[in-house]
């Protein structure tokens, strides 16, 4: 019985895993020998041998600015996470503050980062400042407009209930709006964690520290006016490597909060 | 059959896609062919950033058509700040483009074939502005906030040479967080920032990499080897119009500066003076006066190559009589 029941699983984490390895190796002999064949200059595609030894060679630099982009990364998402959500609460429970307010935060989500990020390194200095506010001011807007729509779709019939009941509308938020809201908070909280990412960098493109202490943002324009494609490839790839271990992180957290009681998360029997 | 024949189509199909990415990459080939007689021949020259004073020669030949008597149909393509001039002409995007002494030698590590044909500025306008006062000397960089842009080589060679704990930041072309921070320093040209932030009214002083120790050639005229091995006339044609459009722009700025506004309106035309007078110097001093516009010295590529071995940003020495050449100047 355990024996299949293992079994089971080994096949299907096969099925699950085999295809797109193939497809990675596939990809990856094509890229090192396409390049060989077609005697394509290493500083217009580097094999991806040349990129492996390029991150070996600058493991040191490439640790420290990724670390850098990590730290301005998760603070700017704890920021916008914490704001996107106290602004949506407060505009949920008023219907005068949603109306004044949700414009300005449609304004600020259509201005594109790269026209305003200028502005806010005039107004709050280079480095890591004005990197955060950018990586806030990207993932902000999700956050907001997700939690918004979740708190308005909560059940009519429960908050009747609750009202029934007397219970203050701050009880009623806490105790079912909220809550009911986690759903669409999660999915909010899924898009800004990459946004964050790529708002770091921006920031650091634009605003960043510069010598041992720049992170990928600052790393990428050095590689690139010194013609280290190689190296500029290694760059993209750990910031696109990062992007995708946040997103699995919070899918993680999402599962773990949703997993017992929405069916978004819950294991469907097949 | 049915199998032979697929492999066929698949064959036709790598090949196609092979002779698709050779005529891709085959561009300098043909355009380096040299042109029928009494036909304009096409060249290209790709600037390091928007029109300005600093490419005002090349604008001075492009409207007296001094381009157009030495045979060539000339475009001049901005730069800007997110355009790599060296990537453009080493994939054949374009013959002739602008950039600075040490990039030359940075692409040639990298294996990229580019050779220096003239040099535009003997001594680099490049300069670290501080606020009046503040700046007398390299020393005093020490515990500054500094701003310069990323990756580039003088700055990595003053830290080294004087020895500087100086906090380091991304120039991004602003000057507005320079304003605000008197312990500040930042990058920029000699012929147009101290100018703007005097009409801003701050004063400031300035300090040139030049005289660091860091003679590089700003804004080299550059090409590739196989431009100069399948089209030496073009080159020689190219070069003898910008030269005459840079002499012509030393006496006559005033007359194409109101052309440089028309292919960049955000110049003003006081600022565009203030450039030509301040670079003049620059351009036809040192080596120039004695050999001429765009001269470039032995000593001085070997110096630069040995300073950015020094400071391991590039890894081979080769010997610089490759990287540029004075053949084609002043003839």
């Amino acid at each position: 019985m355990v024996g299949i029941k293992t079994d089971k699983k080994l096949r299907k984490v096969l099925n699950v895993w085999i295809p797109p390895l193939i497809v990675f190796v596939l990809f990856m002999l094509i890229w090192q020998y396409g390049t060989v064949l077609f005697q394509i200059p290493p500083y217009l595609l580097p094999k991806p041998t040349d990129i492996l030894q390029a991150s070996i060679e600058n493991w040191e630099n490439l640790r420290n600015a990724v670390t850098r982009t990590i730290t301005a990364s998760i603070i700017g998402f704890v920021f916008s996470v914490i704001g996107g959500v106290v602004a949506a609460i407060l505009m949920a429970s008023s219907k005068i503050m949603e109306r004044s307010l949700y414009p300005y935060a449609i304004l600020l989500q259509t201005i594109p980062i790269v026209a305003i990020a200028p502005i806010i390194v005039i107004w709050f200095g280079s480095g890591t400042n004005a990197i955060v506010i950018i990586a806030f001011t990207i993932g902000f807007f999700p956050m907001l407009s997700n939690t918004l729509v979740g708190l308005n779709a909560t059940d009519r019939g429960m908050i009747n209930l609750l009202t029934l009941y007397q219970a203050s509308k701050w009880k009623i938020m806490w105790k079912v709006r909220i809550p009911f809201a986690l759903p669409y908070i999660m999915a909010g909280l899924k898009i800004s964690c990459t946004l964050a990412v790529v708002g770091a960098i921006v920031g650091e493109y634009i605003a960043g520290i510069g010598g041992g202490d720049g992170g990928l943002g600052y790393a990428i324009t050095v590689a690139s006016s010194r013609m280290e494609t190689a190296y500029l490839f290694a760059c993209g790839i750990s910031a696109s490597i990062l992007g995708i271990v946040f997103f699995l992180l919070v899918n993680l957290l999402s599962k773990w909060i949703l997993g017992s009681w929405h069916e978004s998360e819950m294991k469907r029997d097949s | 059959m049915g199998k032979i024949k697929s492999y066929k189509k698949f064959g036709v199909l790598i090949t196609a896609l092979s002779m698709l990415l050779l005529a891709a990459c085959g561009d300098t080939k043909e355009s380096g062919g040299s042109a029928k007689k009494g036909e304009l021949e096409k060249a290209k020259l790709v600037t390091n950033w928007f029109a300005q004073p600093e490419h005002g020669g090349n604008y001075a030949a492009l409207k007296q058509d001094f381009y157009k008597e030495e045979g060539i149909d000339m475009t001049v393509e901005p730069g800007g700040p997110q355009i790599s001039s060296t990537q453009i002409v080493a994939s054949g995007k374009a013959q002739f483009g602008y950039t600075q002494a040490e990039d030359i030698l940075i692409a040639r590590d990298k294996g990229i074939p580019l050779v220096a044909i003239g040099a535009i500025f003997q001594k680099s306008p490049q300069v670290l502005i501080g606020h009046e006062g503040a700046l007398k000397d390299f020393k005093d960089l020490a515990g500054k906030t500094v701003y310069t842009a990323p990756g580039s080589g003088y700055w990595e060679y003053i830290k080294t040479a004087y020895d500087l704990e100086v906090k380091d930041m991304a120039y991004t072309g602003s000057l507005a967080t320079f304003i605000d921070d008197p312990n500040a320093v930042t990058q920029g040209y000699v012929t147009s920032e101290p100018y703007v932030l005097d009409q801003d009214g701050v004063k400031t002083d300035y300090l040139f990499i030049h005289d660091a120790g860091f003679e590089t050639y700003a804004n080299v005229i550059f090409t590739t080897e196989d431009v100069i091995k399948d089209n030496p006339e073009l080159v020689q044609a190219f070069m003898n119009a910008t030269v005459k459009g840079w002499e012509y722009y030393r006496d006559h700025s005033d007359e194409i500066n109101p052309f440089l506004k028309e292919k960049n309106p955000d110049l003003s035309l006081e600022l565009m003076d203030y450039g030509a007078k301040e670079e003049e110097e620059l351009i036809f001093g040192g080596d120039a006066k004695e050999h001429g516009f765009g001269y470039m010295s032995d000593e001085r590529w070997t110096k630069l190559q040995e300073e950015l071995l020094d400071l391991e940003i590039i890894k081979n020495k080769e010997d610089v009589s490759k990287m540029f050449t004075n053949d084609y100047l002043g003839k």
